[in-house]
């Protein structure tokens, strides 16, 4: 028999000006997996989509996303990257620990800029909690109640 | 009396005509208040008067010089329903309000005092109008000659009647509600009694001119009044009525100064289509009496005071109802919108475009059945209380020939269903459509603050030819039916930008499914998202009903998506902003499964079959994939009764009402078909299950050959056109997305199908070549296994072929060789075993040939490759 590799894609969202944010918590940390497309986040850097490194992400994101966590500002840190189909995972995980999550405030400018229909999606994977919401220039700022 | 007609006629016409060119549209601004001449034609289609302006040939027309005047300096709306009926018609026109609302549905009727009458309106406006109505009244049962009176009219002379015996020997009633014997002419005498009564008015006045012509009977007019010279059939005697009746409403206009006639708006209706007796372009059952355009559809122009759009054809939709609210605002009020059910037209008399209104709507009962019609600018619906339901585009389709129910696409699907929607909702209640201020609104149209949805039938279209192979691998294992999938088109398509043009897949299903007492749907049930693709069409395409992000709704404040109420993608199509790209294959990509059809695939459906998307009939079934659980997939097209084949039809319909939502967590409005949501199943409302499937036998053509099903699945035109749910186990493979691999020499495989990914000629589609120490087909060996050298009738070469392949007997048998595409169609039939088939005709693609032992019956089915 004839042998393959099989890929699970974690996302099902259609090509296009969309980028995904999925929260997940383990031990007390919170962390985003960013998903965006390469040639947009290479334009919006201004660089090849090979040039793209960790110095660019980061101060890119650090710039364009702010989450505030049960009230207190989170920064955040990338922690790895993979390139899947045109499009590029950034790997993040939030500064501090939260045993409980309340309440959060996410700012989401991510690639307005070079897209004028960019819409941005927060895909919150909490417990038992799977809940979604839609970021766009209309409404770049979301605040998510537990 | 008798005219000197002709002089006369004459006389009349220049007046009139002289009068109206001479109007001043700013003079006429002015602000002394209009008379107003409405004259209401009784049994008058759109066949009878101006036929070609409405695309109707005929060898004869009357002659109507001075309705055509009107028309000259005026505007003729071309797309006004009455009734079909007279009663019916004047009750809806003198209350502005359709019958569903007035009660008076059927001949005869009462209009009650309760609904306000023009007349009476106007006298609540405190207006000083003198108002009369001379002629035909009918909306009186039991007749009462108060009725009129009662309803705010000054004065009446005329009948309370639908008609009269002898158009030479009737009784009216007079303005003294005395009954009176006439020997006159009819038409004439309501003439004379009109000219006298506006002779008398010192105020502005308001004359209700109700003609009995042309009604039956068929009585030849004076002489002189006509110029029909064959009046052997009623046809001609209904002609020759028409032009009487214009020659006396030349009379009347002409018995006016310059002065009045230059303060006089005037209106000219008729009240029905014209009797089936004497139609010459409407089938019999399609004239007066029915809710078909040759009883609905009348002629309606309105000209003078005012009136600058001069000798123009409006095609915006009208009503008869609406002459009372544009009479309102010309005389009286501006009204928002207008008022009860009825929409003036007063600014389409001065202004382009000015007919916003989606709908109008009218209802008759009939034989005690009750009809009700709605239309926009190309659609009409008649429903009945029985449920029967007719659809017509009538700007294509004026006699109503092709009933479009049953064969409905996509778009009218939904057209239909608003339509049902807006009916159900004035039968009810007041539309929140009608861009009229009417019921409790206190704004227009303030039943809903939920936007209207906008719903979007038009794809991207097709912005590619394919470049790269299609590669469908079907093959088995076990009891498997397993298909390897380059996933790239055969058709003309239009990918998104920045997604992988080709997409692997490696997909298994039942050989031999079995339907299970288990509904399973492609929509995980707890989180509402997509869980598996609902199957893979023949050329290896999946097909993924379920939309995703971003096209779920979400609420306005937090943004948070409601899994509940997805986007239904074919209804919501195009480039734009919440729009979905799909492509003119109902097709576009994600990263999940690359390339994959949410609706009736267009490109892919013409190519193989050309015409087949338009299609009303067909020869065959048209088996156009595999579902998950492994039972065959119909394109639209199956079994009826009668051992025919039909257009299958699905069971799903618009939810009636709103959404249970207000607009934040939940959507609101009325289903409209934007969300998958807004739609139910029905159970036996088409021929389809819940699934959009049937129990049916079928067999179809498989790579292992015929094979026979016992039920199967359809793609519909109409919603939800993919299937959404199963009935047969689902194989997780189809839950699963691209797999992941590299083909290195662009046939299509990649190299873990591939036993050679540098050479395009090997693969496991290829035909093994014996004995040159190559294992093209990749099934492990050079040479033909010995079971399959031992059991093949024939060997084929070369194949795969740029046209001609020998067919090398193997056993020396006689044989029938048949040729069919991938459909299971047969495309070509040879017997006296041909050495040679050509397949020069046909396009590159895989073909199976079936050659047949004339003598024993034993068969043996092959791949060919048209290059």
């Amino acid at each position: 028999m004839k042998t393959f590799i099989l890929l699970t894609l974690m996302n099902l969202f259609h090509g296009g000006d969309i980028a995904t944010f999925t929260i997940t918590t383990t031990n007390a940390k919170v962390y985003v997996a960013v998903k965006l497309e390469a040639a947009a986040i290479a334009e919006a850097l201004d660089v090849k989509i090979d040039a793209i490194d960790k110095g660019h992400l980061q101060h890119y994101l650090n710039t364009h996303i702010t989450y505030t966590i049960n009230g207190q500002n989170a920064g955040f840190e990338i922690t790895g990257m993979e390139a899947t189909h045109n499009h590029l995972v950034v790997h993040t995980t939030l500064e501090g620990t939260y045993s409980l999550l309340k309440h959060l405030k996410i700012k989401n400018t991510t690639l307005f800029e070079v897209k004028s229909r960019q819409t941005n999606v927060v895909r919150l994977r909490y417990n038992t909690t799977s809940r979604d919401f839609l970021i766009n220039q209309k409404r770049p700022t979301i605040t998510i109640n537990l | 009396m008798r005219f000197n007609a002709t002089i006369l006629k004459q006389v009349a016409v220049l007046f009139f005509i002289c009068g109206f060119f001479h109007v001043d549209p700013l003079q006429a601004q002015g602000d002394v208040p209009p008379n107003v001449l409405c004259i209401v034609a009784d049994d008058l289609g759109i066949d009878a008067l101006f036929s070609s302006d409405y695309g109707i040939t005929l060898a004869s027309q009357p002659n109507t010089p001075n309705i055509e005047a009107l028309k000259a300096n005026g505007v003729s709306f071309l797309n006004t329903w009455a009734t079909p009926q007279c009663a019916t018609t004047r009750a809806a026109m003198i209350s502005g309000t359709y019958g569903i609302n007035t009660g008076v549905r059927r001949v005869p009727g009462n209009l009650d005092l309760v609904h306000e009458s023009i007349f009476t309106y106007l006298d609540n406006a405190n207006t000083n109008y003198a108002k009369a109505v001379v002629g035909k009244w009918h909306i009186s049962n039991p007749q009462d000659a108060n009725h009129p009176g009662a309803h705010g009219v000054d004065f009446f002379e005329g009948i309370l009647g639908g008609f009269v015996d002898d158009y030479y020997s009737w009784q009216k009633i007079d303005g003294n509600g005395q009954t009176t014997d006439v020997d006159e002419y009819i038409t004439a005498h309501f003439t004379d009694t009109a000219i006298n009564w506006i002779d008398n008015q010192s105020s502005p006045w308001f004359l209700w001119l109700a003609h009995t012509a042309p009604h039956s009977p068929f009585h030849t007019p004076p002489s002189g009044t006509f110029s029909q010279t064959n009046l052997s059939s009623n046809r001609n005697q209904y002609m020759a009525a028409i032009e009487s009746l214009d020659y006396y409403i030349g009379t009347l206009i002409g018995s006016m100064d310059q002065a009045t006639l230059d303060n006089t708006i005037i209106v000219f209706i008729g009240d029905n289509g014209t009797p089936g007796g004497v139609s010459r372009f409407f089938p019999g059952d399609h004239a007066k009496g029915s809710m078909y355009e040759g009883g609905l559809r009348v002629p309606l122009i309105i000209s003078g005071k005012g009136v600058t759009r001069q000798g123009v054809l409006e095609n915006g939709i009208a009503q008869a109802t609406d002459v009372y609210a544009t009479l309102v605002e010309l005389m009286s009020n501006d009204l928002e919108g207008g008022i009860h059910n009825s929409y003036s037209l007063a600014p389409a008399l001065t202004t382009a475009n000015a007919i916003e209104r989606p709908y109008i709507y009218t209802d008759y009962i009939d034989d005690g059945l009750e009809f009700w019609a709605v239309r926009d600018n190309t659609y009409k619906l008649i429903e009945n209380e029985n449920g029967v339901v007719e659809f017509y585009n009538v700007v294509t389709d004026l006699e109503e020939a092709q009933n479009l129910v049953g064969f409905l696409t996509n778009e009218e699907a939904s057209i239909l269903g608003q339509m049902q929607a807006e009916a159900a909702t004035i039968r009810t209640d007041w539309s929140c459509q009608d861009l009229i201020l009417n019921g409790t609104e206190t704004i227009t149209d303030d039943c809903s603050s939920c936007p209207v949805d906008q719903l979007n039938f038009t794809n991207i279209g097709c912005c590619e030819t394919p470049n790269v192979p299609n590669v469908y691998y079907e093959y088995f294992e076990g009891d498997s039916r397993k298909i390897y999938s380059n996933n790239f088109p055969n058709h003309d398509y239009c990918y998104n930008n920045n997604i992988p043009t080709q997409s692997y897949h490696d997909l298994e299903m039942d050989v031999n499914p079995v339907v299970t007492n288990t509904i399973t749907s492609v929509i995980n049930p707890r989180t509402g998202r997509p869980a598996t693709t609902f199957g893979v069409a023949l050329n290896g395409v999946l097909f993924a009903p379920g939309p995703a992000l971003p096209f779920v709704y979400s609420n306005p404040e937090t943004g948070e998506f409601n899994w509940d109420w997805v986007f239904e993608p074919t209804n919501n199509q195009g480039a734009g902003q919440d729009l979905v790209s799909l492509d003119c294959a109902s097709a576009h990509t994600n990263n999940a499964h690359g390339y994959h059809y949410h609706g009736e695939m267009f490109s892919y459906l013409e190519h193989e079959i050309p015409g087949v998307t338009t299609a009303t009939t067909v020869d065959a079934i048209i088996p156009i994939g595999w579902a998950a659980d492994g039972f065959p997939i119909l394109y639209k097209f199956g079994p009826d009764t009668s051992g025919g084949l039909k257009i299958l039809q699905p069971s799903y319909r618009l939810k009636a009402g709103d959404r249970p939502g207000d607009g934040t967590d939940v959507p609101c409005g009325p289903h409209t078909g934007r969300y998958t949501n807004d739609y139910e199943y029905i159970e036996n409302l088409g021929d389809l299950d819940a699934c959009n499937g049937m129990n049916a036998s079928i067999t179809v053509e498989t790579a292992n050959g015929p094979q026979t099903f016992e039920y199967f699945y359809v793609i519909s035109s109409t919603f939800p056109q993919v299937p959404r749910c199963f009935v047969g186990n689902v194989n997780s493979s189809f839950t699963n997305d691209q797999i992941t691999g590299t083909d290195g020499d662009g046939d299509g495989f990649i190299a873990a199908f591939d036993c050679d990914d540098g050479d395009p000629t090997v693969n496991p589609l290829a035909t093994e070549v014996p004995g040159n120490e190559i294992d093209e087909n990749c099934d492990g060996q050079d040479t033909l296994s010995l079971d399959d050298f031992e059991g093949s009738l024939v060997t084929i070469l070369p194949n795969p072929t740029q046209g001609k392949v020998r067919l090398i007997n193997n056993f020396g048998f006689n044989y029938k060789a048949y040729v069919y595409d991938i459909q299971g169609k047969l495309l070509l039939e040879i017997a006296n075993s041909p050495e040679f088939l050509s397949l020069e005709a046909f396009k590159s693609g895989i073909y199976m040939l079936k050659v047949e032992d004339t003598r024993s019956n034993t068969t043996g089915i092959y791949k060919i490759i048209k290059r």
